[in-house]
């Protein structure tokens, strides 16, 4: 290893291991397959250390992190090559699905979009406020409200498909 | 109870180990095989001093003209400039494109926004805004971003410049729709933490002294020591922070004087049970003698533990509150000729990954030079793990027919694409050969 004269080497080990789980969920959160979260992943704290970001402080480093993860996620659904691949991935999770707790909630989670995913992860899993995630995605704040709505809307139905409003 | 079925759902998924372990010996690779990346800082820092020269040239000398401004951003490469035709008006402030520069992969667009009749822009307008593709099916930008070139006093305009990296060619005849939506001069923005495990300064489960308003809301009384601190530092202060009589979590802010808008959010860092911080605002805000208390309610000190950090951000402006407004100019652009031709190329993945990966094209511009890598070679054998390459390592040199060699600098790229851009344009017929990972490509005879 070359001599870390900002320290920034020891500091991107410390933020993977900080971030490390935030930014897998959220990328599954969007890709909703392991495959994509995993290459997504890598291409995360790969760019940490290709761009080296001046990250002030902690709150800076999740938005850093969160917005990176959805613009790589956003890139990994832009390679057509990904994209013909994904049915192929999706068939094989058909052909053994497995009777697991919380298969009712996957299930109504992989028929919302990818936007919509992200909004939800966000506002739900990570605490962030509507207007924080119009500032994370470049929306406006009318828009992930709309985005957060049409998520509750389309939960709802599903779940009550199944019998099970708990939206 | 959606959201607690999704949390315990989501608190089940975790990164492999493994998984994490492969990352950091490829980042150690990376930060290993890599030399210090002062490009991207350096760019930024050109940018800063051009702007703050900018900046100084128009207080001492009644300010560069828009023009100018143009001229000198666009340094050689302005003959490859257009002129563009596009405007609206809204709220009083009119958006006009000016000038665009594009070839397949690079678009820079300068724009400007002109206040008719009032002084609510500056030289640190903030921008709210969107961008587009006329065609909504094609998103050809990696990047994008806007930034502030300078501001002319005497017509209340501010000059921006939009620049956008293609990781798909961008096609002739594009237009490039720039959507605003908010404008806001004299954007100034602070932040404040207070870390709850800090000895001196920290958080502790003791209630701190607080007051009731006639309204009947508990509020903090002022710490003498933070308020000291307050009165030496700059504005928007916390005055108090910690448990108060009401046995929640509270914490006392002291805005700036003279905003004229201000945007405040308190956020504490809560930790669930897996470790990982969860920000919650503080969104119980009450008014006490022209402080803002804000309280999280059913936070009280059992929970302390796990507490990390509350935070301040703040956005304010003393010169004007936002102006919102809907302003839409569709760019055309012309792009300057490409050309494109066919290599191969094997390219050795990155350490830790095996094998190579084809580069299957270049596209050379006088702007820009692009190499595209042929996708399906990114993969292993099993067609599903991704061959990592860092492509910005293989920084070419192209050697024109006078011999002359040059070096262009990286621009942006992905994992399958890089742009390189010229440091000044060049005339691609003058171009001999270009040289990759020490395999040069003949260009006349591609």
């Amino acid at each position: 290893m070359k001599k870390d004269d900002d320290g920034f080497n020891a500091r991107a080990e410390e933020l993977l291991d900080r971030y490390a789980t935030l930014v897998y969920r959220l990328a599954f959160a969007r890709t909703r397959s392991k495959e994509g979260a995993e290459d997504v992943f890598q291409e995360v704290f790969l760019r940490l250390v290709a761009k080296r970001p001046q990250l002030e402080n902690e709150e800076h480093e999740k938005a850093w992190f969160c917005r990176v993860t959805i613009n790589c996620a956003n890139s990994y659904w832009r390679n057509p090559f990904r994209r013909r691949t994904q049915p192929l991935e999706d068939t094989g999770e058909l052909t053994a699905p497995p009777p697991e707790e919380g298969s009712e909630l996957d299930a109504c989670l992989d028929r919302l979009s990818p936007d919509l995913r992200v909004v939800v992860h966000l506002y739900y899993y990570e605490g962030y406020s509507a207007p924080e995630i119009a500032g994370l995605l470049g929306k406006k704040e009318s828009a992930v409200r709309m985005r957060l709505m049409r998520a509750r809307r389309q939960l709802r139905d599903f779940l009550e498909e199944g019998g099970n409003p708990c939206v | 109870m959606f959201e607690h079925d999704y949390r315990t759902r989501f608190d089940e998924i975790a990164p492999d180990p493994a998984l994490v372990e492969q990352t950091r010996s490829r980042m150690r690779d990376a930060l290993s095989g890599e030399k210090a990346q002062p490009r991207r800082l350096t760019r930024r820092g050109f940018v800063a001093v051009a702007a703050a020269a900018a900046l100084t040239v128009t207080a001492l000398a009644a300010g560069p003209t828009i023009w100018q401004a143009i001229q000198n951003d666009l340094g050689s490469r302005a003959p490859y400039a257009t002129e563009v035709e596009a405007a609206c008006e809204d709220e009083g402030i009119r958006m006009e494109g000016v000038r665009a520069l594009a070839d397949g992969r690079m678009v820079r667009v300068y724009f400007t926004a002109q206040d008719l009749n009032k002084n609510r822009l500056d030289e640190t307008t903030q921008i709210r805004y969107s961008l587009m593709g006329t065609d909504r099916d094609i998103w050809p930008y990696g990047s994008y971003s806007v930034r502030q070139l300078s501001y002319d006093p005497d017509s209340r305009t501010c000059l921006f410049v939009l620049t956008a990296t293609g990781w798909e060619s961008v096609p002739e005849g594009a237009i490039l729709c720039l959507d605003v939506e908010r404008l806001l001069g004299g954007y100034q923005s602070v932040s404040r933490r207070i870390s709850a495990s800090s000895e001196q300064a920290g958080i502790t489960e003791k209630l701190l002294p607080s007051t009731q308003t006639q309204g009947g809301s508990t509020v903090l009384l002022p710490q003498p020591e933070l308020e000291s601190a307050a009165a030496a530092g700059g504005p928007f202060s916390i005055v108090a922070a910690g448990f108060a009589a009401d046995g929640n979590l509270h914490v006392r802010v002291r805005p700036a004087i003279g905003t004229v808008w201000q945007n405040v959010t308190v956020c504490a860092t809560i930790l669930n049970d897996d470790g990982a911080g969860i920000g919650r605002d503080l969104e119980q805000i009450t008014p006490v003698e022209g402080d803002l208390d804000y309280c999280l309610e059913g936070f009280g000190p059992e929970l302390l533990p796990r507490l990390t950090q509350v935070e301040m951000l703040v956005e304010y402006s003393a010169l004007s509150k936002p102006v919102e407004g809907d302003w839409t100019i569709e760019i055309p652009l012309q792009t300057a000729a490409s050309e494109h031709f066919s290599v191969s190329l094997a390219l050795p993945a990155d350490r830790g990954s095996e094998g190579s990966v084809m580069a299957e094209s270049l596209e050379l511009s006088p702007l820009s030079l692009t190499l595209v890598c042929d996708q399906d070679t990114m993969y292993l054998e099993d067609g599903k793990t991704l061959r990592y390459i860092t492509l910005e390592k293989f920084t070419p040199t192209v050697i024109l027919k006078d011999g002359t060699v040059l070096t262009p600098t990286y621009a942006d790229g992905n994992s399958w694409w890089a742009t390189w851009a010229f440091d000044q344009p060049i005339d691609p017929d003058q171009v001999v050969s270009i040289t990759l990972d020490g395999q040069t490509i003949p260009v006349e005879e591609s």
